[in-house]
This record gives structure tokens, C-alpha cells and sequence, in this order.
């Protein structure tokens, strides 16, 4: 019995044909002339993504390849190329960054691993009330924490293969989270305690960054807004830690967050410029966030265990509640300040009060 | 090893030396692009000022300026604080062979007491601050170098 053989499979086996009878086609020696002759040269940190962006290959377009395919950036396209349809985030302004090839160069040098790094026989025992303080920050963390992964992830397939320096960023950023993730859970289950409360209130928020409508207001509410509030609680974590251990997952943790915020901000300053006719829209998204975010910051699944550890325990929480009220202001202060320099001015805007009541 | 008087060029020049003798420690942390401010008010007033330029994984100088604005480089982040609680600082890295839980760099910083992180350049601001975030660990280790540096305090 014979198989029909399709028009695929009779071209390759033509084609093979050809080789074997010395045809080979070899156009493709000649293609893109004016990108030939490329001589890129490392910088003090090695060969970089900003070191080869030169000549042709370093423009980056203000709307991505209109073929929708995954051809790299400064090749020769063959006219018959086919769009994917897919890579339908073109626009420049939503998703580029200045500093973005930078970040990821400094993602991929600051890579760390969980199992490793971290000085995990130096775990030491606590009381009760600060373990499980330690215990229900790391449930936490665990549980927000692959929301800055899953929501680059949703959108980083469709951004347009031009713009591969953000891709590669929010590709680093989706790895960075995934540390975050295991490094917590490692870190409840390591010292005799375990995971705790889940938060319905962290749920309501991170569908608001879910469902946002585009990437660029997710990005501002995540990058921004979430992220910053994220950074700025890693600050404490590493301020509060009882051991070497969470100090050290803190800083580390601490310094990839620092690069995402940066991302974002960057990233909105670019969209703002680009869009100024868009500028409410980022308003009216961190309208909602701003709200979402003091709620999840009040519930006591999140503030209470950091009252603890600020405090010394249980039975100190009141002590903890001033620095976490400085802490507070600090976030929404920070939180403002890297929005001015994206230039957003929410201070008159912003929906979280600058001091908590007393 | 001769000993360096806190606050000098010569004593922050000693940190960026042992940075330099260790690249593949540095390396591994992670390039940083900053411009550090220390900034030190001694106990009867005046004033100490120094500019660190760090560019990939060194600090590659080290100046004492007039005022933070002469301090000379990208993203100028100044670290500010009183005499005593750098000498503390410094004190309690060479005690125990690096900061302990209560004198790292974020722990100074964070309560913006003893030890403050202030942007330097309105363009950068937060965004500057936040490298020092970034390159925490790095710095955190540039200044463990103390503990291996023989040091008079100055007062």
C-alpha cells in the first residue's frame, strides 16, 4: 500500500534531489546587504544586547514588523514571509523601555538559585508566634508572588518580535518570579512550621491586574504599583528578618524586584510620551489599583504577621504598628516618586492616603 | 597592611582595591552602574563628602568632593548619615567579619535612620534610589571589606 504523498513532501524530496546533484540555492548568502560587515564589540561587561544594537540592527521601529512573524530584527524578510497573526503588539509606545536590554543583561549576571545561595543550615529555631508570623509573610508572598509572572506571561507571546529586548526582560522577569515562589515555599516548610493562610483579598486584587484590559495599564499596575509595594515590603522583610536566612532571600529578593519596578517606569514614561492622549486611562486603572492595593495592604492574613515581626511578637503588635505605618508612608511616597519620574503626577489623584489614621 | 583613616579617599580607595582583587566574587553578584554619595557629618558639624563611581563590577574611582554637587558620575545616590553611625557601622563589620542583622546596608537605610538614601538628579529620583536597591548585594559586599581593613576612626 502506497501513501499519497502530499506537496510538502514532494518538494523536499525534489529539493533533495538537487543536492545530490550538486544544485544547491544559496541565495540566502547574499541576502541583506547593508547588514553584512557587522563588527559589534564587547563593552566591560562582555558582548550586551546595547553592544550590538548598531547600524540597522539598533533602530528600533515605532511600530513593529507589519509581517507578524518571528523574523529577527535588521534580517532581509523574503516577501512570501507568512504572518503568524499573532505578534499583534506592534506598538512601540506600549511596551518599549529605555533601559530594558540593560535590565535584562543585569537579570541574566544576577541570577541566583534558591537551593544554593541561600544559607539554609543557618536556620535557627523561634518562638512559636515569630515562626508562624515568618510562616503566613512566606504563604503570602507565595501566593502573590507568580502574579508577576502569569501576567507578563499572558501578554509577552503577542508582543512583536522587534521589540526582542523587552521580551527577553519580561522573560527574565517571569524566571525571577518563579524563584520568588519556590524560595518562599521553601522557606515555610524548612523550619518546623509550614504554609498558612491563603487571602481572599489578595485574590480580588491580583484579578484586577489580571483582567486589565492592555498591557500597558497591567504593566503600570504591576510593574508600578504592585511591584513597587512588593519592593518596599522586601526592604522590611529583610529589615524585620529574625535570621541570616531571610535576610539574605530578601535582599536577593530585593534586587530583581528593583528591576521590574525599574522596567515599569521606564516603560510608562516611554507610553506617556508616546500617548499623552492616554494618560487618563493609566488614571482610571490605578483609580481601582490604588484602592485594591490598601485593601490587600490592611488584610490581616498580610499585615498582621508583619506587626509581629516588627513588633518582637505576638504580644508587641502595638509597638509594630508605628514602623509599619512609617513603612507605609514610605511605599506611597516611593510609589509617587517613580511615578512623577515617569511623569504621571498622581499626587492630588492618588486613591491610598498618604499617612494611614491614627 | 598600613592602617586608613575613616572618613578618607584613601579608606574608601582601600574598599575598591579589595573589590578589585576579587572580581570573580564581584562578578558573580552582578555589574552595577552608580555613582555612591557617602556623606558623612562628623560630630562637630562639618561635613565629609565622597563620590564612588562603580561601572560594571568595580569601583572604578574614588573622589572626595566639596559638596554632593560636585559629586561627578551617573546616578548619583547619596548615603547619608551622622559620624557615629558610620563608625558603628564600621565597627560592627570588622567585629564580626561582616554586617550582622542589625548593620546592613537596607537595616541602616530603610527607617531612613541612621542612614538615608537620597537621589541626587530630579531626572533619575526614585529611579536612581532604586538602583541602590538593585545592586544591594554587591554594595552590601563592597562594604564587608572593612572588616579586613585596618582602620582609625577619625574621632
Amino acid at each position: 500500500m502506497t501513501t499519497q504523498r502530499s506537496e510538502t513532501l514532494e518538494r523536499v524530496l525534489d529539493h533533495i534531489s538537487d543536492m545530490r546533484s550538486g544544485k544547491f540555492d544559496l541565495r540566502w548568502m547574499h541576502a541583506n546587504p547593508d547588514g553584512w560587515g557587522t563588527r559589534a564589540q564587547p563593552s566591560a561587561l562582555g558582548l550586551t544586547l546595547s553592544d550590538i544594537n548598531i547600524g540597522k540592527y539598533g533602530v528600533i521601529p515605532e511600530y513593529g514588523s507589519k509581517y507578524g512573524s518571528m523574523a529577527p530584527r535588521g534580517c532581509e524578510i523574503p516577501p512570501d514571509m507568512p504572518s503568524l497573526g499573532t505578534y499583534d503588539i506592534d506598538d512601540r509606545g506600549t511596551v518599549w523601555s529605555d533601559n530594558c536590554a540593560e535590565l535584562y543583561e543585569e537579570a541574566i549576571a544576577r541570577q541566583w538559585s534558591s537551593a544554593r545561595d541561600i544559607p539554609w543550615d543557618r536556620l535557627q529555631e523561634l518562638p512559636d508566634d515569630i515562626e508562624r508570623a515568618v510562616c503566613q509573610l512566606c504563604t503570602q508572598l507565595t501566593e502573590v508572588e507568580f502574579i508577576a509572572g502569569d501576567l507578563p506571561a499572558k501578554w509577552l507571546w503577542r508582543i512583536n518580535a522587534d521589540f526582542h529586548e523587552v521580551k527577553l526582560f519580561l522573560a527574565s522577569q517571569v524566571f525571577d518570579e518563579a524563584r520568588h515562589m519556590d524560595v518562599f515555599r521553601k522557606r515555610a516548610l524548612a523550619n518546623g512550621g509550614g504554609l498558612l493562610a491563603a487571602s481572599p483579598g489578595s485574590e480580588h486584587v491580583l484579578r484586577v491586574i489580571l483582567e486589565a484590559p492592555n498591557y500597558t495599564v497591567a504593566s503600570s499596575l504591576m510593574h508600578i504599583l504592585a511591584e513597587g509595594f512588593v519592593l518596599t515590603l522586601f526592604r522590611s522583610g529583610e529589615f524585620l528578618a529574625p535570621t541570616e536566612v531571610e535576610k539574605k532571600i530578601f535582599r536577593l529578593c530585593m534586587q530583581d524586584e528593583a528591576r521590574h519596578v525599574g522596567y515599569g517606569t521606564m516603560h510608562l514614561k516611554r507610553f506617556l510620551l508616546e500617548h499623552p492622549e492616554r494618560t487618563e486611562e493609566v488614571h482610571q486603572i490605578l483609580d481601582v489599583g490604588e484602592e485594591a492595593m490598601l485593601s490587600l495592604f490592611m488584610e490581616p492574613t498580610g499585615i498582621e504577621p508583619r506587626l509581629i515581626l516588627a513588633g518582637g511578637g505576638v504580644d508587641r503588635m502595638m509597638e509594630g504598628m508605628m514602623r509599619t505605618a512609617f513603612l507605609y508612608q514610605k511605599q506611597v511616597r516611593e510609589y509617587l516618586h517613580r511615578l512623577h519620574v515617569a511623569g504621571l503626577d498622581r499626587s492630588t489623584r492618588c486613591r491610598m492616603p498618604i499617612e494611614l489614621p491614627q | 597592611m598600613t592602617t586608613v583613616t575613616f572618613p578618607s579617599a584613601d579608606w574608601f580607595d582601600r574598599l575598591a582595591a579589595a573589590m578589585d582583587a576579587a572580581p570573580e566574587r564581584y562578578r558573580k553578584l552582578g555589574p552595577l552602574d552608580l555613582t555612591l554619595v557617602p556623606r558623612i557629618v562628623m560630630p562637630d558639624g562639618r561635613v565629609r563628602t565622597f563620590a564612588l563611581l562603580f561601572q560594571g563590577f568595580r569601583c572604578v574611582s574614588v573622589a572626595e568632593v566639596p559638596d554632593t554637587s560636585r559629586a561627578r558620575g551617573p546616578h548619583p545616590v547619596m548615603l547619608e548619615g551622622d559620624y557615629d553611625a558610620w563608625r558603628e557601622m564600621i565597627e560592627n563589620i570588622r567585629t564580626h567579619g561582616a554586617a550582622d542583622l542589625q548593620h546592613t546596608l537596607n537595616f541602616l537605610t530603610l527607617p531612613d535612620w541612621p542612614l538615608r538614601i537620597v537621589p541626587l538628579d530630579d531626572a533619575g529620583g526614585q529611579l536612581d534610589a532604586d538602583r541602590f536597591y538593585r545592586y544591594i548585594e554587591s554594595l552590601q559586599e563592597f562594604f564587608n571589606e572593612a572588616a579586613r581593613i585596618e582602620t582609625r576612626m577619625a574621632a
